[in-house]
């Protein structure tokens, strides 16, 4: 046939042989550099790869020596990671799915160091996330920057000096208050009718008396004589009014001085609730001692675990986004997603077997289903690590489930059992008043956590045996600290539980420890004792500052009832007046009629 | 061998014919609209190579219509989501989904689907055009464009002469 080349069916054949050997003679080198170049933007650090092999038949993937930097220490890995080797199935990456059914990462470390740096150029974007994340990681908790209370009792001296008293400032207003009346009443009496004015009045009287006459004169005198009783009950009123008003006066000022006898005593009871040692305060000794601690790790399991979790429902948002009319990238456009007969995950893994080389030894794993897209899969994702030849302990026991199949009502399970750790020269407690070091002993350690819709429930409940601690106190020290030193120090096991509930951003710990039970039992008398005495000194202290104050007081107030009795003095004399007056008008004596 | 591979080569460029010259533009305009690397791409090549169609128009056709198919990108990307989406041959789509090879071409990526679609409508009548346009050329203007100063130095150097060597 005219329109056949046959020569074009042998050029096709040669095409297509040089592209697969091609593909077969690049793949490893193109893998390689995919994965380090995107490996490295997703991380923001670098992520090197010593070598890649591909093979066919079976389709495998094998990555050996890979090193993924940590962000925030550039001479650090964050992992690395000796051999991965991935079985991947054919006819799924044909239906562009990646399914694993099996696949082993071997000896992964953490935090090894690294030959050079693996900081990389940054970018505004992925600087953006640094800061995020730095944020988020140096958040505080509630359990940073807690000091502990004063362990010992306080300088009386240095309280009073310190310390403003109720007392004097109430004593000191009182005495001016009162200095102010004794001067304005004082000079009221001056300006009152006096014994001069009375005298007058006398010989007013007698001159009345002596004077004999007729009708008219009688009658002058009757007038004389009212007049005379007006003027004296004039002055009268102002005496009494001065009187009635001082005796007011007065009995305020009395009431406030006696009133001022309770004032030292609620004072005493003020300074006391300040300074006094707070049993409270010894009681939650756990939380003061290792809430810095918990408070550290709880934030950094925090920080991975909101970190981690997006994972589990990005692709569904992708998903969607893609879908909807968000404008694609040139070139690429969206996939359309259809309903499937057998629904399976773009990407899953069925098993990976795994190592983990810690510290403490060689863990051996199994981590089941892993895929961002759990509900298609209906599985949720299962992990458990376990050791029992290690080298710093007994054995360790890590399982666990991450359950967003349900993305609305998410459950994500952890639990680890720890036994016979060995710790050497651990730092329990850095504050400055009493710094702890736990020598040597041996941790058994069961921790329980369930995150339930961002909602988690940390359990951890701790028992530290044969345990040798070191405590190094200022050489100022007091009592007290001493006694809690003391303590402490014959301590041979110890057991320590924390609970942690809340949110993200909101969460409350509790923690408790046989160091509480340990230290009251201690130093309760002591205590006790050193609290009496304080308080007694402290109470007397006060007293002797005020007494003579309140004393001097009392003796301004008895310096103004001389006020009183000059007053009383005067009302007194005009009341004779008047009375005589009255009653030498009434039996006419002294006056005589002429008939 | 030298010999061999030119003679080769010849015979793959010796179709000169203005129907096969179009053809060739128009398998051009299916490759150069479409994404490159997909199932109906490698069938297109083997056609390519095995019907009596011009290479040179081939190549040159696949360069031109790239360049356009990257300006016409939005208008595949909807079209293509259209098509998809729409509520009645979601019966057919699903049921292509569900299969090995038709995933394999990725007809459910909406720059693959508009894209196709739209140079299989082109195809036969841009056949037409194509064929028009190098008889009507042929006829009335290639005689202008060879008496040009610069296509005669173009004529006269060694790239034009190996051009001519391998197009026998």
């Amino acid at each position: 046939m005219k329109w056949i080349r046959w020569p074009g069916f042998i050029a096709f054949i040669i095409l297509a042989v040089i592209i697969a050997g091609a593909w077969l003679f690049l793949m490893d080198g193109i893998v390689h550099n995919r994965i380090e170049r995107y490996g490295t933007k997703a991380v923001g650090a670098k992520v090197e790869l010593d070598s890649v092999d591909i093979s066919l038949f079976p389709f495998e993937v094998e990555l050996i020596g890979l090193q993924i930097t940590d962000p925030e220490r550039p001479m650090i890995n964050a992992v690395e990671i000796g051999l991965i080797d991935v079985a991947l199935n054919g006819p799924d990456l044909l239906r562009r799915k990646i399914i694993i059914d099996g696949m082993r990462i071997i000896d992964v470390e953490f935090g090894t160091k690294r030959e050079t740096s693996g900081a990389i150029l940054e970018d505004k974007g992925l600087k953006k996330d640094k800061d995020q994340e730095k944020d988020f990681t140096s958040s505080s908790t509630s359990e940073k920057g807690i000091s502990l209370p004063s362990l010992d009792v306080p300088d009386i001296n240095d309280i009073l000096d310190r310390e403003k008293l109720d007392t004097l400032v109430l004593a000191d207003s009182l005495e001016k208050e009162m200095k102010a009346k004794e001067v304005e009443y004082k000079k009221r009496l001056e300006e009152m009718p006096g014994d001069k004015e009375f005298e007058d009045y006398e010989k007013r009287i007698k001159k009345l008396e002596s004077t004999k006459g007729d009708i008219g004169g009688i009658i002058k005198g009757v007038q004389e004589a009212d007049k005379i009783i007006d003027d004296v009950e004039n002055d009268l009123k102002l005496i009494k009014d001065a009187k009635k008003q001082f005796e007011r006066d007065y009995t305020s000022l009395k009431i406030r001085v006696d009133e001022l006898s309770n004032a030292p005593q609620k004072d005493f009871i003020r300074l006391r609730e300040k300074y006094s040692l707070s049993s409270q305060g010894i009681g939650n000794m756990s939380r003061l001692l290792f809430g810095p601690k918990v408070g550290a790790w709880i934030d950094k399991g925090l920080y991975w675990y909101k970190k981690m979790s997006p994972i589990f429902e990005k692709s569904l948002k992708d998903k969607k986004a893609e879908e909807e009319d968000i404008k694609p990238v040139r070139g690429k456009g969206v996939n359309v997603e259809f309903r499937e007969k057998t629904p399976m995950p773009d990407f899953l893994i069925r098993k990976i077997d795994t190592s983990l080389k810690l510290d403490l030894g060689k863990l051996w794993g199994e981590i089941e289903n892993v895929t961002p897209e759990q509900g298609i899969l209906g599985l949720p994702l299962t992990f458990n690590f376990s050791g029992d030849t290690l080298k710093d302990a007994e054995s360790v026991d890590l399982d666990g489930v991450i359950d967003h199949i349900n993305p609305g009502a998410s459950v994500d399970r952890a639990q680890m059992r720890l036994s016979g750790y060995r710790i050497n020269n651990t730092v329990i407690s850095e504050q400055k008043e009493l710094p702890i070091i736990l020598e040597k002993g041996s941790l058994g350690m069961d921790l329980d956590t369930v995150f339930r819709n961002n909602v988690f429930d940390i359990n951890v409940d701790a028992i530290f045996n044969s345990v040798k601690l070191k405590i190094t106190p200022k050489e100022s020290s007091g009592k007290i600290t001493r006694a809690i030193v003391d303590s402490l120090s014959k301590i041979s096991s110890l057991r320590v539980n924390a609970k942690v509930k809340g949110t993200f951003d909101d969460y409350k710990s509790d923690i408790s420890s046989d160091i509480d039970d340990v230290m009251k039992g201690a130093i309760k008398s002591l205590v006790q004792d050193l609290t009496a005495s304080f308080e007694k000194g402290l109470k007397s202290a006060v007293f002797q500052k005020v007494n003579g104050p309140i004393s001097d007081l009392k003796q301004d107030l008895s310096g103004l009832s001389e006020i009183n009795k000059a007053l009383t003095s005067l009302e007194k004399q005009g009341n004779d007046l008047i009375n005589g007056l009255v009653s030498k008008k009434g039996s006419g004596g002294g006056i005589k009629l002429p008939f | 061998m030298l010999k061999i591979i030119l003679k080769f080569i010849k015979v793959l460029n010796s179709e000169n014919n203005p129907h096969q010259i179009s053809l060739g533009f128009c398998f051009a305009m299916i490759v150069g609209f479409t994404p490159i690397f997909t199932l109906h791409n490698i069938l297109l090549l083997l056609l390519v190579l095995i019907l009596r169609v011009n290479l040179s128009g081939f190549i040159l056709g696949l360069i031109v219509f790239s360049g356009i198919a990257y300006l016409l990108d939005p208008l595949f990307h909807a079209l293509g989501l259209f098509i998809l989406k729409a509520g009645p041959l979601e019966g057919l789509w699903t049921a292509l989904y569900n299969s090995t090879i038709w995933r394999l071409e990725n007809y459910n990526n909406t720059l693959n689907m508009g894209s196709l679609i739209i140079s299989l409508i082109l195809f036969v009548p841009g056949y037409f055009l194509f064929n028009l346009l190098i008889v009507n050329y042929r006829d009335k203007v290639k005689g202008f464009i060879e008496k040009l100063k610069i296509v005669q130095a173009l004529k006269a150097s060694k790239v034009y002469s190996l051009y001519q060597t391998l197009s026998g």
